[in-house]
């Protein structure tokens, strides 16, 4: 149902736009248009993946907050990221497998879901796969897109892209938007280009400017 | 009209300091002991308090509430304060629960820091969702079992309190339930089975729960106390329940509460509640039922349709027989805003949830909700679309559009066609020249609508646009078409009030969406005609217009020739357009107009938010869109009168096209139509800046279009007339303005068009001497109407002064007579506005009309005055008073000068009424004076006004005449007009209003006195200035003025004025005022030697025995001398030669026989101190001792105190003063005696 705007949106009349837009994000406006506009520029993110695979960490390190003192998520853990005038709201589920039968209480509503890989751990590639399979036969996560965060590629001898494409079957999604990024939560590579992904991948389903 | 000023602004200012102010006082509002460095973490080195006082709380909410219209500006602090708030909340519960409540004497003004917090989260979930605050509650699942513990024991205690104990704090209050019961719902979120963090807690019984059902005993308890906890709150009429209904939906779409058991008994039991007969064993209150609803909407929307899929049906007819069972309490369900909207959202998700099934599954035609559901669902939604109440229709649109999503094209369409059957039931179309001329050849009635139901419908399409449901095929058309005449809805209540704001705003909604939603050539495929096949419902027979295609009456025909650089305000002949205007253009043409001309400063902003979309998402579509964007900016369009006048001109100047769309709403409902005088003149204002916005060219266009506008109103039409007279006035008077070199040659039209204009007051009874277009006054009972007089004069005066060389050219005397007679009606009218436009007209027809006319009406004028006595007939006469004085200096001849000038004179001075005095004195002051003429007379009667101290009913009245007096003064001052003595005189007299007790007064003196310092010859300026009135009452001001008491130069003439004003500041003034005119005088008397004190001692006497019998003065120089004696200022006088017994004797005098205790006590207070004085001190002896005796209790006491002080004689204090006099005399006597007086003196008073 989504219409893309028209693709030759002027950059002139854009950028001269977007000085008044953004005085006019607070704009105070009656009752619709104005709720409207409001939750224009908010955004829910799931965050889930196998234990320990760092997405705890990589909260943090968004978050600007010391990640070595992080310790198994028991339960659940709401952040919220400024990220180009957005509001982020990351939900951050423990992924233990006791906990996983869970995962689906936090379904609602979601924009984005990205999934966390531990680059090192071979061992479990393919129980990770199983599990997001599952998760993206969710209806009710069908409309968001998918990030795979492949984290902990500081780490020598950690997995290629490709090994994590086959090992996920990625390339087999075709009921979601994806891609995939190789980032560290230590040295806090690539985590801003997931976000601008995740931003951008909204504007052009949702119309956010 | 301008309510919705720049309060943005300032809360964008102001919000910094708000926040500030939470970060610092939160911290310890909620902990003690804190240490004093702020950097560290508070909640982590604080203890949490028990208890608050409740105006702290309070303090703290007024800083939140403000954020109500801008959540923003709070969310990037929502974490930290959120935090502190939630920790101590925790630390509460955790360490403090126990003392949560106490028994004792009930003690307002302290809570328990729970509710305070609680009240605190609440105004925070106000201001920006539940649904975000939650997010920053603690979520451990910990602290499930203490926060449900804390919940139960204090709602128990409601309960629980037995005989006459009372609690000491009060009771829990919803507030607390609310935030508590969010709470609770969100450590549900926890991904742990219940039965892992439940210990064996049975919890308590609470009282009439919803739920009566057993649990099974494999339902662990915390979940059994959960659900009970939630159920109970789920029946209370508080906001609680919402919260409530939010807990149990977390609880029953648990995984592990599935697995249990528990979903489907919560599921069963809720379904038939809501499908038991109502009197049976279904809730008792409308609460009960609205809070299962409620419950039952939140599990459908949370559940998954795997779940839902058994129960889609039962559901479906449990909502059925709510929505139609006949019974009593049902019926008052029905009436409910809520439990409508609930039932709303309840079949939407029914609906959405069964055709997602079916689409899975087609054949599977069981599960889904019955044969023709969906279509009741979406004909009841439709009807829903029309509610009286506003939630009901903002939760049909959504539904229906939330629904259409999944539909198929074809039958969206059937959904837009039914809607714009409803929208245009009860209109008709009009040809348009019966209203008005403008552009248009059709226009629609829209009277007959209801506003709400146009609210409704117009909000449906607005969302189908939004969740980009409506299909882009020909009905968009349509819906488009609607849009743009719902952002020009108006309408007036019986109370003659505007409405439709909302039917405005859901339109701006429905433009934003659409130009967000649809592609450029999506929308420009659109064609704004509305084919109408079906007749008008026109009844009144008229001739019905069948199956003819109409423009949208929004949408004009251009008149834009290509090539013209100009555009035409001329909209005679409009042709079916050639060059029509793309959709996108006249959809920008639009909303500029709604966002500079709206009414309502939101339709404003939502306009220009809805042009900015229009601009970005389709660029080079819109004529000069970057442009527009710019000018029509949103801090701008704030102040309506700023956007009208300023913003809209510089609009029209961007392009033809929006000056003809700014136009056309100027002369609509949003300007010369409006029901609001302000909001016409302004729209006025802004036609003639407009007529001139385009070069000269489109001011006889203009003035043309307004003419015939008016030769089409009706007579009962008296606010647009108004509006548009005020227009032609405001064209006319820029036009007037106009260099006349700069005037082209195409000025031979404008000038032919104004000239055309003094038909308008021609009021001829013969029709067939009535020029064309000349026949605004078709009758003369308009002029009867202020408004129109208003009007009328405006234009009169505009017209006058547009006449260059003072001749009435064009003027027949006819014409001129019925000037005349228009201005005579209007100058007899007791309006403030009218006078003022009258008196203008007067002026400015004087200045064009020869020297026998004025005469003879002056001697007309001055007649009408003479005639007239009784105060009835007064107030009328107010604008001939007014006109004469205007007129003055245009009058030639000297005799009707004179005539004018003894006439006003007169009326100053005679037993007038005080408005019609003051507006004489005024008149003379601007019309005469500035003239540099004036009269012995009138300087005589200008002295008299300045010392009028005229009281009635309302208070001080003779204050109005005192302050023209002054601005009379001060041109008299100003322009030398008398002798130098005086004028020296008038301004001793003015430095006596500038001390005096009004500080209105005062100031404005001190303005008159400052700007004319140089009568003094002391200097050109004095050594402190003031600007502001409050100044007036400081030290520093009395003793400036005070000082000229000490200069040679005045001293002889100021002082007695100057303590005629200051003994009323110093006597009976405000307190503040007491306190500096006393001080400065005080001061002023130390530095200045004896005889200067004993000068103006002698100048207080004076007063005393000037004005003995008029209390005006009186009391307030015995009570400032009183003061002066307290403060030992005359005492130094003592031993010098000054008229003591004299002022003695006065003081006696002054209060001899007068039953004024407020006088007496001040003369005893002067008495006492006039006991130090030896050379009176024995007859003031005599007198006070005479006054023991006197008949007013309070007197003898007072008199008794004064003779204690004086005379240290003990005995005198041991006397009940208040007993009878016969009582007394014995005491009196044998005092009397020690202080060696006879007592034959006792009896004399």
């Amino acid at each position: 149902m989504n219409r893309s705007p028209s693709p030759k949106v002027r950059v002139t009349a854009k950028a001269t736009l977007r000085a008044h837009r953004s005085s006019n994000i607070h704009c105070r406006m009656l009752s619709i248009l104005r709720k409207a506009r409001l939750k224009d520029k908010e955004m829910r993110i799931l965050m889930l993946g196998l234990d320990n695979a760092g997405k705890t960490t990589i909260v943090k390190r968004l978050m600007n907050e010391d990640v070595n003192t992080v310790s198994p998520t028991l339960g659940f853990i709401i952040k919220t990221v400024e990220y180009e005038g957005y509001r982020l709201n990351i939900w951050d589920v423990g992924g233990q497998k006791t906990l996983r039968t869970y995962w689906r209480n936090y379904f609602e509503k979601t924009d984005a879901l990205i999934w966390v890989v531990d680059a090192t751990d071979r061992l479990r590639i393919t129980d990770c796969g199983q599990e997001l399979g599952f998760l993206l036969l969710e209806e009710r996560l069908m409309g968001a897109s998918l990030l795979v965060f492949v984290n902990k590629t500081d780490v020598g001898g950690c997995m290629t892209d490709d090994e994590i494409r086959k090992g996920l079957q990625l390339d087999a999604i075709k009921t979601h938007k994806w891609t995939i990024l190789r980032c560290s939560a230590v040295t806090g590579e690539h985590l801003q280009e997931g976000l601008a992904w995740v931003v951008q991948d909204a504007k052009d389903r949702l119309f956010l400017y | 009209m301008d309510t919705t000023g720049d309060e943005d602004l300032q809360l964008q200012r102001a919000s910094a300091d708000l926040i500030e102010e939470l970060h610092r006082s939160l911290p310890q509002f909620l902990f003690k002991s804190l240490p004093a460095e702020s950097g560290h973490s508070p909640a982590a080195s604080g203890v949490v308090r028990g208890l608050v006082r409740e105006t702290k709380t309070d303090q703290l909410i007024k800083l939140l509430e403000p954020f109500q219209e801008w959540p923003q500006l709070l969310d990037p602090h929502l974490s930290g304060l959120l935090h502190l708030l939630a920790t101590a909340f925790i630390d509460y519960v955790s360490s403090h629960a126990a003392f949560y409540y106490q028994e004792g004497k009930p003690n307002p003004g302290v809570i328990p820091l729970p509710r305070a917090i609680s009240k605190i989260l609440y105004v925070f979930c106000k201001v920006r969702g539940m649904k975000v605050i939650s997010q920053f509650l603690n979520n451990e699942p910990k602290y499930l079992e203490p926060m449900l513990d804390a919940l139960e024991s204090w709602a128990g205690k409601m309960f629980s309190v037995h005989g006459d104990a009372t609690p000491k704090h009060g009771f829990m209050v919803w507030e607390e339930s609310f935030i508590m019961l969010l709470w609770l719902s969100h450590l549900l979120l926890a991904p742990f089975d219940l039965s892992s963090m439940s210990s064996d807690n049975a919890g308590i019984q609470l009282r009439d729960s919803l739920l009566r059902v057993d649990l099974p005993a494999t339902v662990p308890p915390i979940a059994k106390r959960l659900v009970r906890m939630s159920t109970y709150h789920l029946g209370l009429p508080s906001k609680a329940r919402e919260t409530a209904g939010t807990l149990l939906v977390r609880l029953a779409v648990r995984t592990d509460m599935r697995r249990i058991g528990l979903q489907k008994i919560l599921l069963d039991w809720a379904l038939s509640s809501v499908c038991a007969e109502s009197d049976v064993v279904a809730p008792t209150s409308i609460y009960g039922f609205i809070g299962i609803l409620s419950f039952l909407a939140g599990f459908i929307i949370s559940a998954e349709n795997g779940v839902l899929k058994p129960i889609l049906s039962r559901t479906y007819s449990a909502v059925q027989h709510a929505k139609t069972d006949p019974s009593p309490s049902s019926a008052a369900i029905n009436s409910s805003a809520s439990a409508g909207k609930l039932v709303i959202k309840i079949e939407r998700t029914l609906a959405v949830v069964a055709m997602n099934l079916d689409s899975k599954s087609p054949s599977d035609s069981g599960s889904t909700l019955g044969q023709g559901s969906l279509e009741d669902i979406i004909d009841h939604l439709l009807t829903a679309l029309e509610d009286k109440d506003t939630p009901v229709r903002l939760a049909a649109s959504k539904g229906l559009s939330v629904i259409a999503v999944e539909l198929e094209p074809e039958m969206v369409e059937q959904i837009v066609d039914m809607i714009d059957e409803r929208l245009y039931e009860d209109t008709r179309w009009e040809d348009a020249h019966a209203v008005a001329d403008v552009p248009e050849r059709f226009a629609l009635n829209l009277g007959a609508v209801s506003a709400l139901r146009w609210h409704g419908l117009i909000l449906a399409l607005s969302q189908l646009i939004f969740r980009g449901s409506m299909p882009p095929t020909s009905i968009l058309d349509k819906v488009i078409c609607s849009l743009t005449i719902a952002l020009r809805f108006e309408q007036r209540s019986s109370l003659g009030n505007s409405v439709g704001t909302g039917v405005r705003d859901a339109a701006c909604f429905g433009l934003w969406s659409l130009a967000r939603r649809y592609s450029t050539a999506e929308i420009q495929s659109c064609k704004l005609i509305r084919n109408e096949v079906h007749s008008t419902t026109d009844t009144t027979g008229s001739r019905p217009i069948t199956n003819c295609s109409r423009e949208c009456a929004t949408i004009p025909t251009s008149q834009v020739p290509a090539q013209s650089p100009h555009p035409t305000a001329d909209a005679t002949g409009s042709e079916p357009s050639k060059n029509a205007e793309s959709t996108l253009q006249t959809l920008a043409n639009e909303l500029v107009a709604a966002a500079t001309l709206d009414a309502a400063g939101n339709i404003r902003r939502g306009a220009s938010a809805a042009l900015q979309e229009m601009i970005g998402r389709h660029p080079e579509e819109i004529k000069h869109g970057i442009d527009l964007v710019q000018v029509v900016d949103y801090h701008g369009i704030a102040l309506r009168s700023r956007a009208m006048t300023q913003i809209a001109i510089s609009v029209s100047q961007i392009e033809p096209t929006y000056w003809q769309s700014i136009l056309r709403g100027l002369l609509d409902w949003r300007g010369v139509r409006s029901g609001d005088g302000d909001c016409r003149r302004t729209a006025a204002r802004a036609i003639g800046l407009l007529a001139h916005s385009w070069g000269l060219e489109m001011v006889a266009s203009t003035v043309s279009t307004l003419r015939r506008r008016l030769h089409d109103c009706l007579v009962s039409m008296v606010e647009e007339r108004h509006g548009l007279l005020l227009a032609l006035s405001e064209v006319v008077s820029r036009w007037s303005n106009v260099d006349f070199s700069k005037r082209s040659h195409l000025s031979a039209a404008a000038e032919e068009q104004i000239a055309q204009l003094w038909h308008v007051c021609y009021t001829g009874s013969g029709a067939e001497t009535r020029p064309m277009g000349g026949v605004i006054a078709k009758d003369t009972k308009h002029l009867q109407s202020a408004l129109t007089c208003e009007a009328i004069c405006s234009l009169i005066a505009a017209l006058a002064d547009s006449i260059l060389d003072a001749k009435l050219l064009h003027l027949s005397p006819i014409e001129l007579q019925a000037c005349l007679e228009a201005l005579m009606t209007s100058m007899r009218q007791s309006n403030e506005i009218v006078l003022t436009a009258s008196t203008r007209a007067a002026r400015a027809l004087f200045r064009v009309l020869d020297r026998d006319t004025q005469e003879s009406l002056v001697s007309k004028w001055v007649q009408l005055l003479g005639d007239s006595n009784s105060p009835s007939t007064e107030a009328s006469l107010a604008g001939v008073a007014a006109a004469l004085g205007a007129v003055f200096q245009h009058v030639q001849a000297s005799q009707p000068r004179n005539l004018i000038v003894d006439t006003l004179t007169e009326l100053i001075s005679k037993e007038h009424g005080i408005s019609l005095r003051c507006t004489a004195l005024k008149s003379l002051t601007t019309g005469v004076l500035e003239s540099n003429v004036i009269s012995e007379n009138l300087a005589q009667a200008l002295r008299t006004c300045l010392n009028d101290y005229t009281t009635d009913r309302r208070g001080d009245v003779g204050s109005l005449i005192r302050l023209e007096a002054i601005d009379a003064t001060a041109v008299v001052l100003k322009k030398d007009l008398l002798s130098k003595s005086e004028r020296q005189v008038l301004a001793a007299r003015i430095c006596g209003l500038a001390v005096e007790k009004l500080d209105k007064v005062r100031f404005r003196a001190w303005d008159c006195l400052q700007a004319n310092w140089g009568v003094f010859c002391l200097g050109a300026n004095p050594q402190i200035s003031i600007s502001d009135i409050s100044q007036t009452s400081t030290i520093e001001y009395f003793l400036q003025l005070l000082s000229l008491c000490s200069y040679h130069l005045t001293q002889g003439w100021i002082r007695k004025p100057l303590l005629e004003g200051y003994v009323t500041s110093g006597g009976a003034g405000s307190e503040s005022l007491l306190g500096a005119s006393r001080a400065a005088f005080v001061f002023y008397t130390e530095s200045s030697d004896m005889t200067t004190l004993a000068s103006l001692c002698t100048y207080l006497t004076n007063l005393i025995g000037e004005n003995s019998s008029n209390d005006r003065l009186t009391l307030p120089t015995l009570g400032f001398l009183a003061f002066l004696f307290e403060a030992g200022v005359p005492q130094r006088l003592r031993d010098q030669d000054f008229a003591w017994r004299r002022l003695f004797t006065e003081v006696r005098k002054a209060h001899f026989k007068s039953n004024n205790i407020q006088k007496i006590e001040s003369a005893i207070k002067v008495y006492a101190g006039l006991m130090a004085v030896p050379r009176v001190r024995t007859e003031v002896k005599e007198k006070l001792c005479s006054m023991l005796l006197h008949p007013y209790p309070k007197i003898r006491s007072a008199a008794a105190d004064a003779l204690l002080i004086a005379t240290e004689d003990e005995s005198l204090m041991g006397v009940n003063w208040s007993k009878p006099q016969a009582e007394l005399k014995v005491a009196v006597r044998s005092f009397q005696a020690r202080v060696g007086l006879n007592p034959p003196l006792l009896d004399k008073q």
